[in-house]
């Protein structure tokens, strides 16, 4: 009987004490650095939203972690547009993205657009496997319900790490900073900045892995098809590094010249990109959030004059 | 359904509010834990519940059969084990025949490419297949050797077969244990409710926290993406991967346990500390309990076990961790590291150098240190994705590089990894130690320990991953 009795009265100690305990550790949780939670919702909604806009950028990281849709807009005004960043990790240009991309465009709109960001590895066989963008898309319905709607209601339950507690305590700012903006931008950036890492990630995923001109043909085609379809379809070569773009150029297989020559035959707008040098990025493939806004301005204020203009 | 999901936390709370009313009455307390169970493996796919109905009937009917039909009994255990293993051949190791088969008529250079014509449906590994045929094979073979009596209620059979916090990664429940206490009407004890909240507080810490966590070294590494490649990172991410597998597994089934006792039933214990062991016989008497007795009871023993001869002994061992080996997985990986295992066990039992070392001061911390290298060794061979793989870390394990670099990532897999030591140790402390025994039965300990499991599960959870026996 004592142990039943021991028992009833652990149990309610337990909850009260984790109670207690959970409390405590949600006052002192740090601020992440990267939220998982915001994470886990920003792609979700990314995917998952009913939402239509009226221009959709297309790409891969460079795409989500360079175009601020939010600076596109304000460039935008006085036309109301909403504007999706619509990039994924090593994301591809193939069939299936663009399905997905022209899915998310209001069908009645009268000015629609997709802009595709190219990379190099977007045209390779690697990037054509969209990964991330299949386990975002395959996610059953609770696991995308428990992300969209249920975790960010939880927000003060954000797991951390014994590194960001020591960060936290320390001051200490190092670490890959992301802020998961709504419209599908990662405002990023990263301390210390390793401006090498991307490039020696990118020598070993071009090993075996170049661009392929049947899926730059393929584009070509998409991009016949949907201006066909009354969408106007823009291209640029995504800035990154110096460093990287001779990187590309020389081991990728890639041609601005070939790429840029398949979307304007099909009536597709190529965008040149002013200055690229003064684009600042912070791992060698990726822009700094401030230069991804500079960016997205001039990209923003190029549209506007193109937009609702055919050719 | 995950028990770290969603879906298993509102199946959970609906479940347990209906039980103490399903489980006062006999029908009701069947047909409810059969009708749970099916929703809670039917949420992952509801075709596959065909399959667990189809192997399940037949056993059922081969197990009256049995037992009604002494004379043709051999006969009925045929069926039973034909309708069991050729289902775990077709959607389980048909890729791996198929390859092998294709290997072996390339040698006479016949190409008639097998593994790429096999029909789709042997492409998909269906859940908890390994363990449910297990428990479903065991159930015919104590009839056939008079050990148990069949139930006649096909309802009862279910209830014992697909009971859900076991169905889809163990324990692997023997039915002489679980159709007892099914029979009988038994109120949760608040005894038992403690008990079984402790032991699912301590498994949900155990995958999230631990398991969850090192991962995130463990999976980079062995996708060549980690960033290091010396020997002293290599011991750390085998070291890593041992402690994962470990709590993965255990912490699924202490849930599993907990789940069972708050329904008010026993499952036995199925990992009890193995990485105390100090010889590989005891780290088998340790490690997946209710799997290694299964294949004691019903391979090692039916071979002839230890009673014939010594190398005949040796052989039935090298046979029962072979297909322990293969059970794990379709893959010549997992084959290999069941060969390890009986490499290791044959030199111990041999050479009975345990004992011998054991006797030396400091001997049986020797002997623990030698275990856990032949241990990690051969978890070597089960998480590496190809042999080429595995060889190549294995030559890493015995190189001499000793360069690291510690990001924050590996700084925190490698902090988990100590809170994953430290709660083995402190279990070692209270086995070894009467004070420190004592002093964790007191009330208080028990119960800021529980609340300390239940707020680093909520603040320390790793990113979300599957249970890795699930694919097995």
């Amino acid at each position: 009987m004592d142990k039943q009795i021991n028992a009833v009265l652990k149990i309610k100690m337990a909850i009260v004490l984790s109670i207690v305990g959970i409390a405590f550790a949600s006052f002192f949780n740090p601020e992440p650095i990267s939220s998982r939670i915001e994470k886990e919702k920003f792609w979700a909604d990314k995917v998952h939203s009913a939402k239509k806009y009226n221009i959709v950028f297309c790409g891969d990281s460079r795409i989500y972690r360079c175009i601020s849709t939010e600076a596109i807009s304000r460039e935008l005004l006085p036309l109301e547009l909403d504007v999706l960043n619509y990039g994924f990790s090593s994301g591809g240009h193939n069939k299936e993205m663009f399905l997905a991309a022209e899915k998310k465009l209001v069908k009645s709109a009268e000015i629609k657009a997709i802009v595709l960001g190219i990379t190099p590895y977007s045209l390779t066989p690697k990037g054509q496997a969209n990964a991330h963008f299949k386990q975002e898309t395959n996610r059953d319905w609770t696991d995308i319900f428990s992300r969209r709607f249920l975790y960010p209601a939880f927000r003060f339950f954000e797991p951390t790490s014994p590194m960001e507690i020591i960060d936290h305590i320390t001051s200490n700012q190092t670490g890959y900073h992301e802020k998961f903006i709504e419209g599908g931008w990662v405002k990023s950036y990263k301390i210390p900045e390793e401006k090498e890492s991307a490039l020696k990630s990118y020598s070993k995923q071009f090993k075996n892995n170049i661009v392929n001109n049947n899926f730059v043909s393929n584009l070509g085609k998409q991009v016949l098809a949907w201006e066909k379809a009354g969408i106007q379809v823009f291209a640029f070569r995504v800035p990154s590094s110096i460093e990287m773009e001779n990187l590309e150029n020389s081991i990728s297989g890639y041609s601005n010249e070939r790429v840029r020559k398949a979307i304007e035959i099909s009536g597709g707008e190529w965008l040149l990109i002013p200055n690229k040098g003064s684009y600042h990025s912070y791992d060698g493939s990726h822009l700094h959030h401030n230069s991804a806004v500079l960016l997205s301005e001039e990209l923003g204020k190029q549209l506007k004059s193109k937009l609702g203009q055919s050719n | 359904m995950l028990f770290n999901s969603l879906p298993f936390l509102i199946f959970a709370i609906v479940f347990f509010a209906f039980w103490p009313f399903l489980n006062k009455k006999k029908n009701a307390r069947y047909s409810g834990i059969v009708l749970f169970s099916f929703l809670f493996y039917g949420w992952w796919d509801w075709r596959f519940l065909f399959l667990i109905l189809f192997s399940g009937i037949i056993d059922y009917l081969a197990g009256l059969l049995i037992y009604s039909n002494q004379k043709r009994k051999k006969l009925y255990l045929a069926i039973s084990l034909i309708a069991n293993v050729g289902s775990l051949a077709i959607f389980k190791y048909a890729g791996l025949l198929a390859e092998s088969l294709d290997s072996i008529l390339s040698l006479a250079s016949i190409n008639i490419g097998l593994q790429n014509n096999l029909p789709e449906f042997t492409l998909i590994l269906p859940v908890g297949i390994s363990f449910y045929t297990f428990q479903s094979m065991s159930y015919t073979i104590d009839i056939y050797r008079n050990q148990l009596k069949p139930t006649k209620n096909i309802f009862h059979f279910f209830a014992f077969l697909a009971m859900f916090p076991q169905l889809v990664a163990g324990p692997i429940i023997r039915a002489k244990n679980l159709l007892k206490q099914l029979e009988e009407y038994k109120e949760t004890t608040s005894l038992q409710t403690w008990n079984g909240l402790k032991l699912i507080t301590y498994g949900y810490f155990q995958k999230t926290v631990i398991a969850d966590n090192v991962a995130m070294l463990v999976n980079p590494a062995f996708k060549g993406v980690g960033g290091n490649d010396s020997m002293i990172y290599w011991w750390i991410v085998m070291i890593c991967f041992s402690l994962q597998i470990y709590f993965d597994f255990s912490g699924y089934s202490s849930i599993a346990r907990g789940l069972a006792k708050l329904m008010g039933y026993h499952f036995k214990m199925n990992f009890n500390h193995p990485y105390i062991s100090t010889s590989l016989k005891e780290f088998w008497q340790r490690w997946h309990i209710s799997l290694s007795t299964w294949f004691r009871d019903y391979v090692y023993f039916a071979l002839g076990g230890s009673k014939k001869s010594k190398l005949r002994s040796h052989v039935n061992m090298w046979i029962t961790m072979t297909i322990s080996g293969l059970w794990h997985g379709a893959a010549f990986t997992f084959i290999f590291w069941g060969l390890i295992h009986s490499l290791f066990l044959s030199i111990e039992r041999a050479s009975n150098w345990t004992r011998k070392i054991s006797t030396f001061p400091g001997g049986k911390t020797i002997c623990w240190i030698i275990v856990m290298v032949q241990v990690i060794i051969a978890w070597t061979f089960f998480r590496a994705e190809t042999m080429q793989q595995a060889f190549g870390i294995i030559n890493r394990l015995f190189s001499t590089t000793t360069t690291l670099i510690v990001t924050s990532q590996f700084f925190n897999a490698l902090t988990f990894l100590l809170i994953g030591l430290l709660f083995e140790i402190m279990y070692f402390l209270q086995l070894k130690n009467k004070h420190f025994r004592k002093a964790f039965k007191n009330i208080w300990a028990e119960a800021i320990t529980i609340a300390l499991l239940v707020t680093m599960s909520i603040f320390f959870r790793g990113p979300e991953q599957e249970f890795i026996y699930f694919q097995f």
